[in-house]
């Protein structure tokens, strides 16, 4: 922004934000002079500028200091500034009297009365910023969670340009997101004018070589604009050449790669680190904290700008629109606009539809903004964590409006008083506030502290997230903290000033009963039902989360995980660059595994179950008809003899593969039930049916195994198709390892066999099933958690706030229950007429309550799992639960209503 | 001790009661600080635009920012010791707002208190060496 708008802009909201009493006289005139300064030259003028701001801030922070202190400018005190001091002269009589007060006088006055009341009832005003801080602080770390995860655009040049394309395919009538074809993406970049520049990206796992050890790293094959699409060129080094100067492989390493290895010094750039045996030129280091979804390592560029697909039928990669592996990160054109582009992409796709008929005839494309694509599964449940937080607030400041109100009546004599020496209802009334305003205060700091202290905790219980935050509260969170500070203020503090200040000061003064008033009474019945309708709120919320997670998990994942640990790793094709190696490879090593005491059975498959990767092709049942509504692609996986036995997937049907399904035998394949209930007619035998793929011929189904959740809980069961690991051997793959006990070393046994048989291959360490399907429910369960731990401190809050107005009625109604048991009322009977009134509040609570969350669960829905957000189960348990809790809070008091002894009771005034 | 130097002493405590009494009696400290008294001296020829107090203070070895000056200002107008008032005029065809500031009478009494209070300093101080 240049000087000529920033200058005056500054100057528009300086004038604004300063005080009104020293705006005239102290700010204007000093602006003044500032500004005839600078026309002579000198210091930048905006810089004088923001000088002048800063100072007259901090001379007016001073000045409320000395009005605080009681150092007015009166005229009999001596006046400070320049270096004199407050001496022992005394009032000189022929100084005018003193001006009026000044405007903040009286607020200061307020604040410090407020103070010295607080502090006279340590224990009360101890308890309320405790609850505020907790509440406080609870929220500031919730939103600032939400703030830098979904709120906060992406750390990119533009962000709002970047988008995230994907293929569509219809599953079951649905368009679902797809991964890209190489021929996809090539059309797409060669025909969009809108898309000013197009990247694609496949994830890829490489071993790295250096000296005598092999590691396994997670790396990207990415186009060589990647990081031009992105904005974020390295850091360090020219970055990939254009695909057509290219005379070597590329890559460029990440900020952590060049610390560990290269001691972060400049002779990292071309420098040579080897993956998968072949030498890769460093050509940039990666810009610090710079990441793309997952961490990776290294971003190579790939050989064709288009990275290969991870299986080949030998023919032209960049022309097959088969296989869907690739994902695209796109920059608008900086004429262009986002609906222009998702208009133009729709005609391109299309356009490839009617080319393509065989591959792409039901595809279609998907943009998506990048901010949108990365952050829009957790937007959801993280507001749904915000709304809860800020209801658990909510409660907090109507049990502590309740308390003020309490408090309030019982110092009606003290205000009754005040009013009757001249202070106005309104001066009351600001007084009362300005003593919530200074508690919320004292609670709004001590709560951000507290989320501050505990950012590091809280960051270590967080499930995965799409960004990496630092918890740590900056200026927008303080201003978020504070703003909630005030709003709590006003809101605790506005009822029970309001009633306070309406007392009848002749009534008060003239009866020595400190009873509370009719209208207090109504309002903290209000707050009481108002925080049992919240509660309720926050129960369903929680109950409709628990029984939406146990649904998903309760889901058979179709395999047993105990004892069972996966292995993968990735051949480099400098060694196995051929079916025969590779296949013996994993022959040798699977057979060295399963011949372990410890071992009690093994075998590969290519993608694991729950891993979330899955490799998807077209598959075509042979004289099947043509339907457009038909998803074609299935899972593609490859698998061993004893796979389906080692995971305890049923076999069903038929046989499974054998030591004579090589490369030798007749091709066979295998399906999942899911496969034979989505494709085949009921009356079909699926034994007797054959399959093609790309250019294979017809395969046989040899066997029908049971479906497993291969994309985890809650994803659809997919139809799967199994080939034999030695008719299609990939140099990627997966050890699947049950062993008799649970703590053997399973890991150790796989990294071991490997080694026997090829020492510079390295495995990718091993993970035990329980682990990976615990893992992959981390989100809706820390959401439900967290949800129960709300609805839990609701509860309490809940239960305290009617135990609280229960207990202060049968004090105030001592005498008439006096009364009442002198005329021959039993204790029952007391007990019914005190809980009738918590009942009463208890029901018109619940009623609200139920209305409300009705309401409020539909946002809800997209989390739930096989649950109505209206289920009558969910609600007449939390209004069980509740009504109980609140039925206990309200009998505890009522049980100390029945011992009340009349004879004292009637003798009290 | 000789007779010289008893006399010298009894002086001596005689001055000092007499200063006492006479500081007691009728020189109250003044209620404004060297600065303030500096700012009115320089009011009393007639009004002056801020800047150029500011311009009287610097050439005295005073240098304060123009918020502290103007907030030093203020808090001599609320003791009513000098009145501020804008006055607008043309320069190079652009209207500016100027503040200006003139002495007050109360101002005046007060300077003219704390230059009586120096003064009744000066002429009881005692001179010489040995403090007699």
């Amino acid at each position: 922004m240049s000087e000529h708008i920033a200058v005056p802009l500054a100057i528009r909201w300086g004038r604004r934000l300063q005080p009104t009493w020293s705006r005239e006289r102290v700010f204007e005139p000093a602006l003044h002079d500032v500004l005839s300064q600078t026309r002579g030259g000198g210091a930048p003028r905006s810089a004088k500028v923001l000088l002048l701001l800063l100072q007259c801030w901090q001379i007016a922070i001073v000045e409320v200091w000395r009005l605080w202190r009681g150092r007015t400018t009166l005229a009999h005190r001596r006046l400070e500034f320049g270096g004199g001091s407050s001496g022992a002269g005394g009032q000189r009589s022929d100084l005018p009297p003193a001006r009026p007060p000044h405007p903040l006088e009286s607020w200061i006055q307020d604040a410090r009365f407020a103070w010295r009341a607080l502090m006279s009832r340590r224990g009360f005003t101890l308890a309320v910023v405790l609850v505020l801080a907790l509440g406080i602080g609870a929220n500031t770390t919730v939103f600032t969670i939400l703030d830098k995860v979904v709120l906060r655009p992406l750390d990119f040049p533009e962000p709002d340009r970047l988008i995230f394309l994907t293929e569509t395919a219809r599953v079951d009538g649905v368009e679902t997101p797809a991964n890209v074809t190489a021929g996809g993406f090539r059309t797409w970049r060669e025909r969009s004018e809108l898309i000013g520049e197009m990247a694609a990206l496949h994830a890829a796992t490489l071993n790295l070589t250096t000296d005598d050890r092999t590691h396994q790293l997670d790396g990207l094959w990415v186009s060589g604009t990647f990081f031009d699409v992105l904005g974020q060129p390295p850091a360090l080094g020219p970055g990939f050449s254009p695909v057509v100067d290219r005379t070597e492989r590329e890559i460029v390493v990440s900020h952590g790669i060049w610390q560990d290895r290269f001691a972060g010094g400049d002779q990292v750039i071309g420098s040579e680190l080897y993956f998968d045996e072949e030498p890769y030129r460093i050509v940039g280091v990666a810009v610090e904290g710079f990441t793309f979804g997952s961490d990776v390592d290294v971003w190579l560029a790939a050989e064709r700008d288009i990275p290969r697909p991870p299986i080949s039928d030998g023919g032209d990669y960049t022309a097959s629109f088969g296989l869907g592996y690739l994902g695209v990160v796109g920059r608008i054109a900086p004429e262009a606009t986002y609906s222009q582009v998702v208009e133009e992409m729709d005609a391109i796709s299309a356009a490839i539809s009617e080319e393509q008929p065989v591959d792409q005839s039901d595809r279609g494309v998907l943009v998506r903004p990048l901010h949108e694509y990365a952050v829009g599964d957790v937007r959801a449940p993280l507001g749904g964590l915000v709304g809860a937080v800020a209801l658990v607030l909510l409660i907090a400041c109507a049990n502590i409006a309740s308390l003020l109100l309490v408090r309030a009546s019982a110092r009606r004599r003290e205000l009754g008083i005040r009013e009757a020496m001249g202070a106005s209802r309104g001066r009351l009334f600001r007084l009362l506030l300005v003593e919530s305003l200074v508690l919320s205060i004292l609670g709004g700091v001590v709560g951000i502290v507290l989320a501050a202290v505990s950012a590091e905790f809280v960051v270590a219980l967080l499930p995965e997230l799409p960004r990496t935050i630092d918890l740590t509260p900056d200026f927008r969170i303080l201003a978020f903290s504070l703003g909630v500070t005030a709003v709590c203020g006003l809101l605790f503090g506005t009822a029970p000033a309001w009633q306070a200040a309406r007392a009848d000061v002749r009534g008060v003064l003239g009866s020595t009963r400190t009873t509370e008033g009719v209208g207090a009474r109504r309002t903290r019945s209000l707050l009481v039902v108002a925080e049992i309708g919240l509660a309720l709120v926050l129960v369903v919320g929680a109950g409709l989360m628990l029984k939406s997670f146990s649904r998903l998990i309760a889901a058979e994942p179709g395999f047993d995980p105990t004892n069972l640990v996966a292995v993968s790793l990735a051949l480099p094709e400098a060694r196995y660059d051929n079916s025969p190696e590779i296949g013996q490879f994993f022959a040798t090593s699977l057979e060295a595994i399963q011949s372990h005491p410890e071992v009690e059975s093994a075998g590969v498959v290519l993608a694991t179950p729950f891993s979330g990767s899955a490799a998807r092709m077209d598959v075509f049942v042979a004289d099947e008809q043509p339907d457009d509504t038909l998803d074609q692609r299935a899972v593609f996986q490859v698998s061993t003899p004893g796979y389906f036995q080692t995971m305890r997937i049923p076999l069903n049907r038929g046989r499974d593969f054998t030591e004579a399904d090589n490369s030798d035998g007749a091709p066979a394949v295998i399906v999942n039930e899911e496969f034979v209930r989505r494709r085949l007619p009921p009356n079909v035998d699926p034994l007797e049916v054959s399959l093609h793929f790309g250019d294979f011929d017809p395969v046989p189904i040899v066997g029908v195994v049971g479906s497993v959740l291969h994309l985890g809980y809650g994803g659809d069961v997919p139809s799967e198709v199994y080939i034999p690991q030695q008719q299609m051997p990939w140099r990627f793959g997966t050890f699947m390892v049950r062993g008799h006990e649970s703590d053997t070393n399973l890991a150790g046994i796989v990294e071991d066999a490997v080694a026997d048989v090829d020492s510079l291959q390295p495995t990718g360490g091993g993970r035990s099933m329980e682990d990976v399907i615990y893992g992959s429910v981390q989100q809706p369960r820390f959401v439900t958690t967290l949800l129960g731990v709300f609805a839990g401190s609701a509860l309490l809050l809940a239960a305290i706030g009617l135990f609280g107005l229960i207990s202060f009625s049968v004090g105030q109604r001592n005498q008439e229950i006096g009364v009442r048991m002198a005329l021959g009322a039993g204790g029952a009977a007391v007990l019914r007429m005190i809980l009738r009134q918590a009942l009463s509040l208890v029901g018109f609570g619940v009623a609200l309550g139920v209305a409300a969350g009705a309401a409020l669960s539909q946002l809800l829905a997209s989390q739930l799992y096989d649950v109505n957000p209206t289920d009558p189960v969910v609600y007449l348990t939390a209004v069980v639960v509740l009504s109980s809790a609140a039925i206990l809070a309200a009998w505890l008091p009522a049980r100390r209503a029945t011992r009340i002894d009349p004879v004292r009771a009637l003798r009290q005034d | 001790m000789t007779e010289a130097t008893g006399r010298r002493i009894f002086f001596h405590v005689m001055s000092h009661y007499v200063v006492s009494s006479y500081m007691d009696e009728s020189l109250n400290l003044p209620d404004i600080t060297h600065l303030q008294f500096l700012v009115l001296s320089g009011l009393r020829d007639g009004t002056r635009a801020g800047r150029d107090l500011r311009a009287l203070l610097a050439d005295h070895g005073v240098r304060r920012s123009a918020p502290a000056f103007y907030q030093m200002m203020a808090r001599l107008e609320d003791a009513t010791l000098v009145a501020g008032s804008y006055e607008t005029r043309v320069d190079n065809g652009q209207a500016i707002k100027e503040r200006r500031y003139e002495v007050t009478p109360a101002g005046e009494r007060a300077w003219e208190a704390t230059r009586e209070f120096y003064q009744g300093q000066f002429a009881t101080q005692p001179q010489g060496g040995d403090g007699v």
